[in-house]
């Protein structure tokens, strides 16, 4: 399984880029976290097609990678979420092709148990990507939109 | 706006297929939902997100190209 799951967008004027979305593509937001906790951003999710989603997030802190980003680059695409089966079998091609990883997760959300793994930008390619694998099986039908992924920005 | 089609890259497609061990196929990765097209550039990023969608239309949005197209019969 390898799936494209989730864009995010990193801006800096967040109840701008809402107002488009919702008038040019039609989409409402379906979760929203003031700051994510480690990252310092604003998250804003939007459902793209079936089980997949937009992130909109925007920094609230000064000094992280995501403000510091943001005025460096400006406004653009700070990270993609793919889902992979095995993040075990990708460790081993991770390092066979010396792509470092920044930091990984493993822990409950909302849809079931989510591991991640952050891939280093300058090795990737900005932006920077990351893996996710499921490792339990769904535990409750609710979605907030944030089933396969932990957190936002790591370049 | 209906789903998410694929995106594009200004950038070398062999890491990514490093990172998601899914094919190459040219440029084009192919995973199981979704395509990743590279290409050369000044700039690596994410230019495009490619939606499907009940009419064609292309916009701006939060600097990246988003291009909606309706489906193929």
């Amino acid at each position: 399984m390898r799936r494209l799951r989730r864009p995010t967008l990193l801006t800096g004027d967040p109840e701008a880029l809402d107002a488009r979305i919702a008038g040019d593509l039609g989409l409402s937001r379906c979760s929203f976290e003031a700051e994510l906790e480690g990252f310092g951003v604003s998250s804003a999710i939007y459902p793209l097609g079936r089980d997949r989603f937009l992130e909109v997030c925007a920094a609230v802190r000064e000094g992280t990678s995501a403000a510091r980003r943001l005025e460096r680059a400006g406004e653009g695409m700070s990270m993609v979420i793919l889902q992979v089966a095995d993040l075990e079998g990708q460790r081993e091609r991770l390092a066979g092709h010396g792509i470092r990883v920044v930091a990984e997760f493993d822990r409950p959300q909302t849809r079931g148990r989510w591991a991640s793994r952050h891939l280093h930008p300058a090795d990737t390619g900005p932006p920077c990507s990351r893996s996710t694998s499921r490792t339990r099986p769904r535990t409750s039908p609710s979605s907030r939109g944030r089933g396969a992924s932990t957190s936002a920005p790591g370049s | 706006m209906t789903d998410l089609r694929g995106i594009e890259v200004v950038g070398p497609a062999g890491r990514w297929a490093a990172a998601t061990g899914a094919p190459l196929d040219g440029d084009t990765l192919r995973l199981d939902d979704a395509t990743a097209t590279f290409r050369g550039g000044p700039v690596e990023a994410v230019t495009t997100v490619l939606l499907e969608a009940r009419a064609d239309r292309e916009l701006d949005l939060g600097g990246v190209r988003f291009v909606l197209r309706r489906p193929q019969p």
